[in-house]
């Protein structure tokens, strides 16, 4: 949650909030309901509201365009108070500048208190070569539980900056009770070019446009914005509106399927056959005919030859190289040179295959920690932005994406999986969904071979093998450091999963390699691990979850649950009982499951001979998506399976006869 | 004539490769070069640092009117990937007194490929974004994209500075090792330079009228947790350069030689503001109207100022600004302030009801900065006042002064922390009052153990499936009453009861809690009050309904030590604060005691922890109480530390085994 004391409010964000009134317009009057309010219908717990906030962006006239901005709000308790103490306004002084401006309290008894022109504070905050930064701040005295905060100002834009694109977000510290959106863009923008906009999570139809030419939005009862596990990413949970001018008249299937003719002439293009993709293909597919055996052959190549911008080992690229890096570079180039973005890895991907003889697409698609993807929504560059490449084989499309790298052969990022992709075609729309990867295909096996003391000390050695997306993620945060640095990341990840552990040989291997899985081996010495009393030693027996919270602790939600990707955790452990301890009461942990997506399967044996616990668990998890009602199955799934990796069972020392037998 | 397209094109042509040209002929100066050259010294195998800081070089000109100008020379070499952030050049100035005349930076690859970096990679910032408004800014650098592992990142830059002060600190170490540190400080004929070395720092080398002062070699500075501030023995130098006796320059003016004379400049340039307005003598006995003793007119004073918003405003920060408050009536004008501000408006209000009081500076986050050698008010970053009272006023927020008497500390600052008492980080700390003639720093009082109190009563009962239900009265003092103002502040009633619940179920998600009620009692005995039910299921282990293990230390059980560190080298300072609790717990119908420790003691001269279990028929007591004294624990002495603290692990965490009462 935004707690931040100073509100920066940027003219290029303009995630804002605010608007209305002309040039030396009075305050909006107060409405007796606004008076009256002690608490936000939309939330009783909030510590303010936001009554009404709009904003007016008049890009009419070139020489008189302008955004203003207006909000108010209801203090109701302390912390609502608390959040509105300083208050700071930024803009690029290029390309704007602050009009009028105001800010008052209204107390419950009807005073007016307005900040003096004076105490607004002027302040060039940033210049460099981009453009400079200004700001205006100023703080509200000690505000009161009932007081209402009026704040307005307008930015008047010069002849240049004038954009007509706004974004707002609803959802932000306090609930909102109404927002009042207006834009009215320039004549030439209306008449050569076409007014989109796009809503989420607003109950409205849609922005209507008035006589005057003003494009209006009116909305409200929005929650504040909320922190809760797994939640879905913000452009997919809270309420927003995006307006903005397209340079083209098309719109749905008819605007896809222009972009993807754009991106088909493009490719062909950048994936020109030329003298050094002919030379490759050659060399590294000599002697191969099977068709995946060729792609992997290409694969590996682009993964492990050519130095990837982003990903691997940045220090290999000089800041000199750095700047001949262009997204649109031809993939003859890329291979000349020896390195590129992702995009120019993937571009030399595609070259390659078609050089081959497949038929390889570029293609943009759509992420899933980004805005969703909507037809309506006509903007290649705001919900499709990532690229992979598409290959025909047999009847179906196949995605790869050698760019991003430590991605194994045929996985696309779990962003990229499951939404629509854009594949480059030169008449056709071929807008199709990406698939999405099983369970199987991303484990974290975790074993461990240890042994317990009549302390109660745990010690060994575990061994940690990733797979899939877990592969990738974790390579991708150990990449770029050193093997001191790495080393030290390890042990902060295997420190926060056992806090009282003391852990030493970390062994971390194929950490750069894209083809290998992560390895990681360490020995570990956890002291009292399992409790001692008296002639008894409680054990917790899945020793990789000891320090375990639950994944859901509050009883209640409001958001829907978003789940990266399916996922499956293999957990084994061997722990060696103290000689003379045996088990007293050695229930095993409850297997359970719903309906495939959830399936947990502990077990728990002993090996008589060796006084050995043998543990296992193996659990799977498929879902990515769950609506917020079925929250309450979901907690209870995941607090059962916290119990069950909780579970403790009893050793007891055995009488001295009895360990003599 | 025209100007054929081609000839045109080709100069273009021409122009932008000389440009290249000279980007790829960039020279680094000498002293870059020279720093370049140095080896990185041996590093303990698993610890290398992100750099090594290869240059760090300070050249400071003093002119006749006072006027400083100061060259800055520093590099470093990017040892591991995490160190390149460090590459950024950083250049401070105040708005109004100072300005950055030239600033360069360039980097160096690991083939000695140099970089010039432009004026146009140059950012211009205001630096501080907590303030309204402030004069302090930088020029900045930002070099990591252009290094490797290996490259030399340089930079060097020029400030003039018209500043009151003539005081200046010079750190030799850094986090980092540092191969070359040095100073020198040119001054007119007739002036005087001394500077103090601490920690190591050496004497200085004159040569006519400048003064050098070099270190080489430096290891990284390694602090400890919780060690004093003045433990890690880093290695600086204070200085203080005077005109002639008698000269009044027009810059660099100040002079700081005694405690006194930090006193005398504090009152000088705070006591002027002070002046009442009839609206503030109006609000002041508005405001103790019906107050009888000096108590009462204290605190309903204190509390309207504490209320009044924080907002700093820095202006003139060359003249002084920083510690000059503005006008008590503007303060109460606007109806906000900074630290200074307010303690500036608290002292204007007490007068008016004849209370005197007295500007204090303090450091606000580290008890331990003050070196009492070497007099200035640069060590502190707060304001406080001080305030004369009488008996009727009796809070550990009090000291008796031998020269001043009664006196009360209060931060009319702090959010969190009522009229009474000190916030925990200034407790102890040594200060200069702002009194004329005040020539003795005096430390700011340290609240006792018991003055940081965490006290509860429990009544509980556990259930034959393990479960468990318990009423909890919970009474904070001081530091701890602080530390719940704090999070109930920054959380709705239903955030604070979902942080009960997480602390209560301790991993368990399943635990519910009903906030009976929650009492702030700053105004009256400073105390924070909550009272809670809760249920935990499962809190006892059910072993096959046999057996019933629980730990009946049910809630803050002490689970991991602070100081898992084999060893340490400075002393470890333990703050003053106690936690106690008594609990009865009612156990189920059904069982026995089958295993339990009756008491547990452990004393040492910085702590106390005590436990004690009584079974009286169906119901255990059990009193625990954790005391820590306000000491410092020489590094020697830290296995005391860590055995005292697993010792108190091994004890919170030690269940009760009930046994089922055979039929």
């Amino acid at each position: 949650m935004f707690k931040a004391k100073v509100l920066i409010v940027t003219l290029f964000a303009a995630s804002l909030i605010l608007s209305l009134p002309m040039e030396g317009a009075a305050w909006e009057p107060l409405t007796d309901e606004e008076r009256s309010s002690t608490q936000s219908e939309i939330d009783p717990n909030a510590g303010a509201e936001v009554l009404y906030k709009s904003i007016f962006m008049d890009g009419e006239s070139p020489e008189n365009s302008f955004r203003e901005y207006y909000l108010r709000i209801k203090i109701y308790d302390e912390r609502g108070a608390e959040s509105l103490g300083n208050y700071r306004i930024v803009y690029d002084s290029n390309g704007a500048k602050l009009g009028s401006h105001g800010a008052r309290i209204v107390k419950p008894d009807g005073t007016v208190d307005e900040i003096e022109k004076s105490e607004f504070f002027n302040q060039n905050i940033k210049n460099n070569r981009s453009g400079s930064l200004r700001s205006w701040s100023f703080s509200f005295p000690e505000l009161e539980p009932g007081d209402i905060v009026d704040i307005k100002y307008r930015i008047d834009l010069n002849d240049y900056y004038y954009t007509p694109q706004l974004f707002v977000d609803f959802q932000e510290q306090w609930p909102l009770r109404r927002a009042d959106i207006k834009v009215r863009p320039a004549t030439w923008v209306t008449g050569n070019n076409y007014i989109k906009w796009m809503t989420s999570k607003c109950d409205s139809k849609g922005m209507k446009k008035d006589a005057h030419g003003c494009y209006n939005l009116s909305v409200g009862n929005f929650g504040a914005s909320i922190d809760e596990p797994h939640q879905p990413p913000q452009e997919q949970d809270v309420a927003w509106l995006l307006f903005y001018v397209g340079g083209d008249g098309k719109l749905g299937d008819t605007y896809w399927k222009n972009e993807g003719s754009k991106l088909y002439r493009k490719m062909v293009g950048t994936t020109k056959p030329g003298k050094k993709v002919d030379e490759v293909v050659g060399s590294i597919l000599d002697g191969i005919s099977g068709e995946e055996e060729k792609l992997q052959t290409i694969y590996r190549y682009c993964t492990t030859e050519i130095v990837n911008s982003l990903h691997g080992e940045p220090d290999r690229l000089s800041a000199d190289d750095r700047k001949n890096i262009d997204s649109d570079m031809a993939a003859e180039k890329v291979l000349n040179q020896g390195f590129g973005s992702p995009v120019n890895v993937n571009t030399v991907f595609c070259a390659l295959a078609r050089a081959a003889g497949f038929d390889a697409r570029m293609a943009a698609v759509n992420s899933r920690d980004g805005y969703q993807f909507s037809r309506p929504l006509a903007s290649i560059d705001t919900i499709m932005r990532d690229r992979c490449v598409a290959i025909k084989l047999g009847e179906s499309w196949s995605y790869f994406d050698p760019g991003g790298r430590y991605l194994p052969f045929g996985q696309l990022d779990w962003q990229n999986e499951n939404v629509m992709v854009l594949i480059a075609d030169k008449k056709r729309l071929e807008l199709v969904p990406t698939p999405v990867s099983q369970a199987d295909s991303s484990i974290q096996k975790s074993k461990a071979k240890l042994e317990l003391s009549e302390m109660g000390t745990l010690w060994g050695k575990v061994a940690f093998e990733f797979s899939g997306h877990f592969d990738v993620a974790f390579k991708r945060a150990l990449d770029g450091r050193s093997p001191q640095e790495q080393r030290e990341f390890v042990k902060n990840v295997l420190s926060a999963q056992w806090p009282r552990a003391a852990v030493s040989a970390i062994e971390i291997s194929n950490a750069a390699n894209p083809l290998e899985p992560l390895t990681i081996a360490c020995d570990i010495n956890i002291t009292s691990y399992a409790e001692a009393i008296g002639d008894r030693l409680f054990l917790k027996v899945n020793v990789f979850q000891e320090s375990a919270e639950p994944e859901f602790p509050e009883t209640s939600r409001n958001s829907d649950m978003f789940f990266e990707f399916a996922k499956r955790e293999i957990e084994i452990a061997e722990i060696k009982l103290p000689e003379n301890f045996e088990l007293e009461e050695a229930s095993a942990p409850r297997p359970f499951e719903n309906k495939g997506v959830f399936i947990y399967s502990p077990k728990l044996g002993i090996k008589q001979k060796s006084n050995t616990l043998l543990y296992s668990n193996d659990f799977t998890f498929t879902a990515t998506f769950l609506p917020v009602r079925y929250y309450g199955t979901v907690k209870k799934l995941f607090d059962d399976k916290h119990a069950g990796d909780q579970h403790t069972i009893t050793l007891k020392k055995m009488s001295t006869e009895a360990s003599n037998l | 004539m025209r100007c054929p397209l081609g000839i045109l094109l080709a100069c273009l042509a021409w122009i932008f490769t000389c440009t290249t040209t000279v980007d790829a002929k960039a020279k680094a100066p000498d002293w870059l070069v020279q720093a370049a050259e140095a080896k990185n010294p041996e590093f303990q195998p698993k610890n290398r640092p992100g750099v090594v800081v290869l240059w760090d070089e300070g050249v400071y000109d003093y002119r006749e009117d006072g006027t400083l100008l100061s060259t800055f020379r520093y590099a470093i070499r990017i040892v591991e990937p995490s160190g390149k952030s460090r590459a950024r050049a950083y250049a401070s100035y105040r708005e109004g007194s100072s300005r950055i005349s030239r600033i360069k930076a360039w980097s160096i690859d690991r083939d000695n490929n140099v970089y010039a970096f432009k004026n146009s990679d140059i950012d211009d910032v205001a630096s501080t974004s907590f303030a309204l408004y402030s004069e302090s800014r930088a020029k900045i650098c930002d070099g990591e994209s252009r290094c490797q592992t290996g490259s030399v990142f340089g930079y060097e830059y020029t400030r003039e500075e018209k500043s009151v002060f003539s005081q200046s600190m010079w750190f030799f170490q850094s986090n980092v090792p540092v191969l070359l540190s040095r100073i020198e400080i040119s001054v007119p004929e007739g002036w005087n330079v001394e500077g103090t070395g601490f920690h190591g720092a050496p004497a200085s080398t004159r040569d006519g009228n400048r003064y050098f002062w070099q270190m080489e070699n430096l290891p990284k500075i390694v602090s400890e947790m919780d060690a004093p501030y003045r433990s890690v023995n880093r290695s600086f130098l204070s200085i203080d350069v005077r005109p002639p006796e008698g000269e009044r320059t027009k810059h660099s003016s100040l002079r700081f030689e005694t405690w006194e004379d930090v006193a005398n400049y504090t009152a000088t340039i705070q006591d002027p503001q002070m002046t009442a307005s009839p609206e503030i003598i109006a609000k002041a006995r508005e405001l103790t109207a019906g107050s009888e003793d000096v108590w009462s007119k204290v605190k309903a004073i204190g509390d309207y100022v504490k209320s009044l918003r924080y907002a700093s405003i820095n202006f003139d920060l060359g003249q002084g600004g920083g510690y000059i408050p503005r006008s008590a009536s503007e303060v109460f004008e606007v109806g906000y302030g900074d630290c200074k501000d307010k303690a500036n408006l608290l002292r204007s209000m007490l007068g008016v009801v004849g209370i005197k009081a007295y500007p204090v500076v303090v450091n606000a986050s580290d008890n331990d900065r003050v070196y009492p050698d070497w007099p200035s008010p640069f060590y502190f970053n707060h304001c406080i006042a001080a305030v004369e009272v009488d008996e009727s006023v009796d809070t550990h927020a009090v000291v008796e002064d031998k020269k001043l008497g009664r006196i009360l500390f209060v931060d009319a600052t702090s959010e969190l922390t009522p009229i009474g008492e000190l916030p925990f980080e200034e407790q102890g700390g040594l200060t200069v009052i702002g009194k004329m003639g005040q020539d003795e720093l005096v430390r700011l009082p340290q609240a006792p153990p018991e003055g940081n109190l965490s006290g509860r009563t429990m009544w509980v009962e556990l259930f034959p499936n393990g479960s468990i239900l318990g009423v909890v009265h919970d009474t904070y003092k001081g530091k701890k009453a602080d530390e719940e103002r704090r999070i109930r502040l920054h959380s709705d009633e239903k955030e604070y009861k979902a942080i009960y619940e997480r602390w209560i179920g301790n991993g368990n998600s399943s635990a519910v809690v009903r906030l009976n009620s929650i009492n702030d009692n700053a105004a009256t005995d400073r105390s924070f009050k909550v009272q809670f039910e809760f249920a935990i299921p499962r809190y006892a282990k059910n072993m096959r309904n046999q057996l019933l293990i629980f730990k009946p230390a049910i809630l803050s059980r002490q689970e991991e030590s602070p100081y898992e560190k084999r060893s340490r080298t400075m002393p470890l300072r333990i703050a003053p604060s106690m936690v106690s609790e008594d609990s009865v717990i009612y156990l189920p119908a059904g069982f026995k005691v089958d295993d339990m420790e009756e008491s547990v003691e452990i004393e040492t001269d910085f702590a106390r922890y005590s436990a004690t279990l009584e079974q009286v028929k169906d119901k255990l007591l059990y009193k625990r109480s954790l005391k820590f004294n306000d000491k410092i624990v020489p590094p020697e002495d830290y296995s005391e530390v860590q055995d005292f603290y697993r010792s108190v692990i091994e004890a919170d965490q030690t269940p009760v085994v009930l046994a089922r009462i055979d039929d």
